[in-house]
Formats: structure tokens, sequence, C-alpha cells
């Protein structure tokens, strides 16, 4: 147990001796990792560190980012009916890759909301989600999230990959399975929402509705309070989507489930024919002894 | 013999990094080190201090983990080779893994030998308390905290001018490139590929490992392709395989022959190989007698572990007993008096009354609590063993004496000659 001194007061010290206190600066990044450096840029101004919601901005595709293709902005999207009036609202956004950061740029220029970021899956060749799109489209908004007028306090808009767990094209041998889930602790609590007093929250999803993993984030903020309301994009129509409409979400499969993540990843397993993560096995042949 | 008689109330966390300092090294952590989980729901994983631990201390320490290491490999060759695996059905292990162990259950080959072991880790979760240092649990399977053990502790020492206590990332991919190199083929990285926070630390391994010219492949286990007795990986023979895929999990899996060769026949050099699970039971000290081992360090360290059915009910509701799953991980389902709300405590008290043989009760010791500003700070020192030396530790903060995912991640450093001062020392003279 520590005294109430504290534990690191200077003591008398000769000349250039190390101090005990707290350094103020730390060293710069080395040169040779700037293979990180574009990635980090990126990272950067998608989360900023004046915004309290930049704390759980995944950075998984830009730790990997090696290089992104310029890509064009999409028509602006009109959200500006989605959003229900009033109060300060959180906002996710659950669309098809690319598209969940046109949306979401939207309503950061529309309507001063902050993005983050929170797509959790890896790059990888030849795999089943191809997450470049999506890294293109960060990049190609970059600058013009950087000019927008964001305050500190703006709410935040989530921004999720809704074919995370079913991509278009099944799975095959010799691709690589790069499928990921959302969990609760990968976003705020219902607590740290109602905190900063947001007491709504806004998805904006496809037609298909909302994964089960999502569920679970939203059954929770239900729970603490938090009204949730829901908003279809309507894909065929760049420039409008449904009313706002209240959501009520029921309790979702596996809620509270001591083995959930266990389980969630056992049943994506199953669900594959190579394995999660993995690429698809190509047949090889054995040496013999019946072990192949 | 083990001294658990050292007293560990010397450690103390340091003066917090400010906040743009913090921030700084934060970005660090992500990009230099694959620390891709710096939040967990509200909590930010990295705190902002060191904490200081006396060089004395840590040698104790490594030396406690160093046998506890050589006891735990005892106890596993033991189980391994128990006729009919009976003493191995106590353990609460599931079924599959049991038969993927079970020597009959190889292709009819009795004499089948488990997996080949590669370099063999192991972590050791020490807690400092009023009895002396005092050990919960081992995880000798797949244990976590590489990035946060080497990568992010490398950042706060060199923020400190200050020492980490071993470099345990390092270390592995030392072992295992030289374990690769020997058997002549690319390194096979295995994890759970749903899992960004598993593949953030197969990333950082395989950092490791590039910048020992090794090529590391980071996969899911059922990419792994069994020719002979030989794991290939893209028609490619494999050196050595690093297991990150929890090895009850592995034995559920619909893969055949090569995850069974996993735990049983394979001559590719794996750490750590598929039987390691079997030493990670915490029902294990329900058996030291019955096998026969030499534990002295564990019955040192480990608080008195008995079987739920043998406590009154009135006892296991009191204040001396913390229940715990057989296999439980990251602090996950534990019943600790003034740690776990009440409702919980209930549910997973009822749950060990009706399958006891999943679970176990251990005595509780008192954690001595560390003091900053947030208020009092619960230590957990993770000693990371790489055959049988002490190689780092893997450090948690937690705001409850209930260690579990909320637990912050803390560097833990050695003090230099003017951080080494205790309040109750006189100062040095320049």
């Amino acid at each position: 147990m520590t005294t109430d001194q504290p534990p690191d007061a200077p003591p008398t010290a000769p000349p250039g001796a190390p101090s005990a206190a707290a350094p103020t600066s730390l060293p710069a990044t080395p040169a040779a990792l700037s293979v990180h450096a574009e990635g980090g840029r990126l990272f950067d101004v998608w989360a900023p560190e004046t915004s309290p919601w930049s704390a759980w901005a995944k950075p998984v595709l830009f730790a990997q980012l090696t290089s992104a293709r310029p890509t064009p902005a999409a028509e602006p999207f009109d959200v500006a009916a989605a959003l229900p009036g009033g109060e300060p609202t959180a906002v996710i956004v659950d669309l098809p890759g690319a598209r969940s950061v046109h949306v979401a740029f939207a309503f950061a220029e529309l309507r001063g909301l902050r993005p983050v970021p929170l797509y959790n899956g890896v790059h990888a060749h030849d795999a089943l989600l191809d997450n470049e799109p999506i890294t293109d489209a960060l990049h190609s908004y970059h600058q013009r999230l950087l000019a927008l007028p964001i305050e500190d306090t703006a709410p935040p808009v989530f921004m999720l990959d809704c074919i995370r767990m079913r991509p278009t094209t099944g799975p095959a041998p010799g691709r690589f399975d790069n499928r990921w889930m959302v969990f609760p602790q990968d976003l705020p609590s219902g607590h740290a929402l109602t905190d900063r007093g947001i007491k709504r929250a806004l998805v904006v999803g496809a037609a298909e509705g909302v994964g089960n993993d999502l569920a679970h984030v939203l059954f929770r903020w239900q729970e603490l309070g938090v009204e949730l309301w829901g908003v279809q994009d309507r894909r065929d129509t760049q420039s409008a989507m449904s009313a706002p409409a209240k959501l009520t979400v029921q309790t979702p499969d596996n809620f509270r489930s001591l083995l959930y993540r266990a389980a969630s990843a056992m049943g994506l397993m199953r669900n594959s024919a190579g394995g999660f993560g993995s690429r698809i096995p190509v047949q090889v042949q054995s040496s013999g002894g019946g072990m192949g | 013999m083990a001294d658990a008689s050292t007293s560990p109330s010397a450690l103390r966390l340091g003066q917090p990094l400010p906040p743009a300092a913090l921030s700084t090294l934060r970005r660090r952590a992500i990009f230099e080190c694959c620390k891709w989980d710096p939040q967990v729901e509200d909590v930010s994983t990295i705190a902002p201090m060191p904490l200081w631990l006396p060089r004395h201390e840590w040698a104790e320490l490594s030396r406690l983990a160093a046998a506890l290491h050589l006891e735990t490999l005892a106890i596993e060759r033991a189980l391994l080779l128990d006729p009919g695996a009976a003493h191995a059905g106590e353990l609460a292990l599931p079924p599959a893994l049991l038969r993927a162990l079970a020597p009959a259950s190889w292709l009819g080959r009795p004499g089948a030998t488990p997996a080949a072991d590669g370099p063999r880790v192991m972590r050791f979760d020490f807690h400092p308390t009023t009895e002396g240092w005092r050990v919960s649990e081992v995880n000798c399977d797949v244990p976590g905290g590489y990035v946060e053990a080497s990568g992010v502790t490398a950042l706060f020492a060199e923020a400190y001018g200050a020492k980490p206590t071993g470099d345990a990332a390092g270390a592995l991919a030392g072992a295992v490139a030289r374990s690769a190199r020997a058997s002549g083929g690319d390194v096979a990285l295995v994890h759970a590929t749903a899992y960004s926070d598993d593949r953030q630390v197969m990333e950082y391994l395989a950092r490791r490992l590039r910048a020992l010219d090794v090529v590391a492949h980071p996969c899911a286990p059922d990419a792994l392709a069994l020719v002979g007795s030989e794991a290939h990986l893209f028609g490619r023979r494999l050196g050595a395989l690093v297991r990150f895929f929890p090895a009850e999990w592995l034995a559920e899996l619909r893969s055949g022959p090569m995850v069974r060769a996993l735990f049983r026949g394979l001559r590719t050099p794996a750490t750590n190989p598929g039987a390691a699970l079997l030493a990670q039971s915490k029902r294990l000290p329900l058996l030291w007698d019955a096998l026969g081992v030499d534990v002295p360090t564990w019955r040192a360290l480990l608080p008195e572990t008995r079987d739920p059915r043998s406590i009154d009910a009135s006892a296991l509701a009191g204040d001396d007993w913390v229940l715990k799953p057989a296999l439980g991980r990251v602090g996950a389902d534990i019943a600790l008096p003034g740690a776990t709300p009440p409702k919980e405590r209930a549910q997973i008290t009822k749950e060990a009354r009706r399958r006891p043989r999943e679970w176990i009760a251990q005595r509780c010791f008192t954690t001595l609590p560390l003091s900053c500003e947030q208020g009092a700070r619960y230590p957990c020192l993770g000693v990371f063993t790489l055959d049988g030396k002490a190689v780092g530790v893997y450090g948690r903060l937690s705001a409850t004496p209930l260690v579990d995912h909320r637990a912050q991640d803390v560097a833990v450093l050695l003090p230099g000659q003017f951080q080494e001062q205790s309040p109750e020392q006189p100062q040095e003279e320049g």
C-alpha cells in the first residue's frame, strides 16, 4: 500500500540524472515505421483526439493500409429528414461497404455529426469481404472531413459494414474468409451516451434488417433507456431514405449468454466450408498413411 | 522449496503520463505494436501510468514462475501417461478434447505420441496479498498479453527511462524462429480470425518473426493440412506453428486429421500443443495427491482449492470462498465475495451447485491495492515463462479485486536509481 507521498517525487539528484517525474513528451515515431504513416495520418482525420467518440474508432483497416485508390465521391445523400427532430441523437450507419462511408459523411456534412469508423475486419488478398472500397472511400473523403467544422461535442455517427458476416460471394477454395462481427464492447455503453446527453439512437440500415450481433448492442442501449429509431436506406434512390420510425428490439439470441463470444465464433466456423478467416483449403494430395 | 514469504508491498504506481503524451503513446501502440483494441466499451485499456516492480521482487517472481513452469509440465506428463485418462475425467474438460487426447482414439494406434513440443510458453497470474505473493491461475494453453507485455511496455519504458522486466513476444519469436529454421519451413500463426483482438497478436508476432527473417502466416486452424505427420499450409510444409486458438474450441471443430494431430501425433513443433489445456483446468489441485507429482511451489502459492460439494452452503455464501469455472477465461463467471454483484453471485453459485464437477471453490486472499488519482487499483502480474524461464510480465489493474475484461493493461517496469526510493527510505545523495 502506498503512502500519501507521491511515489515519483523527484529527489535531490546530481545534474544530468534521469528525472523520476513523469515525462512530458515521447520520442518521435521511428522513421522505420513510415510504412504506417499513411494509415496513421488517415486515422488522425477519422478519429481526431478532440472528439470523445474517437476513443471507439477501430484502427484495424488503417493499421493495415499501405495505399489507397482515390474514388469519386458519391452524389450527396439527403439525410436531413432521417434524424428525428429535437434531441441529440447518436447514429449507427449499418450499410454495405463504401456506402456506409458515403452516408456517414453525409451526416457529418449536413448535420454536423462526428463519424466514427468501427470496421473491424482485416485486409487480405482474395478475401471474401473486399474492404478496399471502404478504405478507398475513407481516403477519398478525408480532406473534406478535415475541413468540416464539427464541434467537439457533436454526437457520433458509428460506421459499420452490414455485409460483415454475409459477403455477396460464398466461400470457395483458395479464398480468405475474413468475416467479422460487432460486439457490445465495440461501442459505448448506454450510460456513456446518456451521460453525454444523448438519449436517442438512430439506425440507418439496409432492407435486410439488423443483424443479431448489432441487436445485442441495441438491446443493451434500449435497456438503459436509449430510445431507438430506424430508417431504411433506399439503395436504388441515392438521395432518399425512409422516414424515421421508432424501433423496439426484441431479446436477441444468446443475449448475455456466458458463451456468446465463443458460440458466435463456433457458429461462424461451422457455416464456412473453410473455417473462419482461413483460406478455403484446396485439396491437398497426402503422401499416404491415411491421414490426408 | 518455494518461499512465498516475500513482501510485495513495495509495489507502487508511477505518475501518469500527461494527456498529450498518453495520446501519442496510444497512437504508437496502435501502429507500432498492433494494439488495435485500446478501448473496450467505456474503458481505455491502456493505464496512463506504469507499475514499478522492485528488482528484488522481480527476481523472486522469476524464480517462482520458473519453478511453477517445471511443476506444470510434470503434471501434464503425468496426466498424459494416465492409463485410461481416469483422472483427466475429473478436470471438466470437453469430451471431444478427452477423445482427441486419449491414445485409443488415435486411429487405432495406441502408441502414438503427443504432438511435438515447440517452445512451451505459459503465464502465471500473481497477486500481491496480505500473505505475500499468491497465484490465482496458470494460462498454459494460449496465454495472452504479448502486445501489452512487450510492445506497449517498451513504449512506457522508453517514456520513463526505465527497463521492462523482459520481452515475452521477442523471446517467443526467437524460440519459434530457431525451431522453424531447424525444421526448415515457414511459421503458421493459428487463431480465431473472427476477432481482431486475436488477430492483432498474430500480426505483432508475425512482425517480430519477420524481423528475424522468418516468414509467418496468420491463419485459421482449418487452413492447415496434414501430410504424413506434418502440418502444411498453402501446399508448403511448415517449420513450426504457434497456436492462439483455445484447445477446447479446437476440439469442437469438424476438421479431421489435422486438428486431431494438434493433440496427438503432429511432428511439426507446436507452441503450445493441444495437450497443454490439461494443466489449465482449475480442478487440477484436486488431483495433485492422486497423480503423485511433487508440486511444492504450487502448494505454497495457490490458495486452498476444493470441490464445491465439499463446502456447505452457508460457507459457500460467505466471505471465504470464491467460485470459479474449471476452464474460465479473462475472469469470466467468477463469484468473488465483495466484488461480484449479489444477483450474479447467486446465479453462479446456483450453477456451481447444479454442476459441481465443472467448478471449483478457492479460498479467498486479500489483494494489496495500489493508490492512484482514480482511487484504489488491484494489480495482477501475469508472468510469462518460456521453456522454464521468466521472460516478461503482462500487468493488469482492476478497480475491484476481481480482474476481468474491464481491467486496464499496465506496463510493469523495473525502477532505476531515482525511481526505486520508497517513501520510507532516505533520499540518495547526489
